[in-house]
């Protein structure tokens, strides 16, 4: 580890607000921080991937499908959830929801879908680490 | 594949890493293995009689 990172472990208001807003808008946390480039390397990244993930038919799992496929639906729910506002207006405006199974892409689309919102999660906790000082 | 693996391969090697060059080796890294891993799973698949 290089002498430049701060050993500091507690977290600030500011770690959290890093990691909340990359939540919501992926990148824009470490736009916060100061990160411009890695913020628009991985908002970039995650925000394509969801584009894509819809226009290969994939959908996105919640509440309200949970009624075909289970208590699944909560797991890859809570997946695509990582996506933060981009799911929240998808599933305001009914984009994306519905499942497209007889499209030879469709779960391709899924996987997209739902890997776009785990690297969100990440990209959120690469944020709140970089803003608590934990990281450089 | 080859987009899925290049994309996460960016996602990993930019937050796995903090040098750009570190970032693009490990970044190259995650590419070829998931490259290598998943034609690997698929010649396996292939020969067995799923």
């Amino acid at each position: 580890m290089s002498k430049d990172i701060a050993l500091t472990t507690h977290s600030t208001g500011r770690a959290w607000l890093a990691g909340a807003l990359t939540w919501a808008i992926p990148g824009a946390g470490h736009l916060l921080i100061g990160k411009t480039p890695r913020g628009l390397i991985l908002g970039g990244v995650v925000l394509f991937m969801f584009a894509l993930g819809l226009l290969l038919g994939g959908h996105l799992y919640g509440p309200h499908n949970s009624t075909d496929i289970g208590l699944l639906a909560y797991v890859y729910g809570f997946c695509n959830l990582g996506l933060g506002a981009a799911y929240a207006v998808c599933l305001w405006a009914g984009v994306g929801l519905t499942d497209q199974a007889a499209r030879a892409t469709a779960e391709y689309g899924n996987v997209f879908l739902i890997v776009a919102g785990l690297l969100n999660y990440l990209s959120m906790l690469d944020a709140f680490d970089i803003a608590a000082g934990r990281k450089a | 594949m080859m987009a899925f693996a290049a994309l996460v391969a960016i996602v990993f090697g930019t937050i796995g890493r903090e040098t750009a060059r570190g970032s693009i080796l490990y970044g190259l890294k995650i590419f070829a293995e998931f490259l290598g891993i998943g034609l690997a799973l698929a010649w396996i698949l292939y020969w067995l009689p799923l």
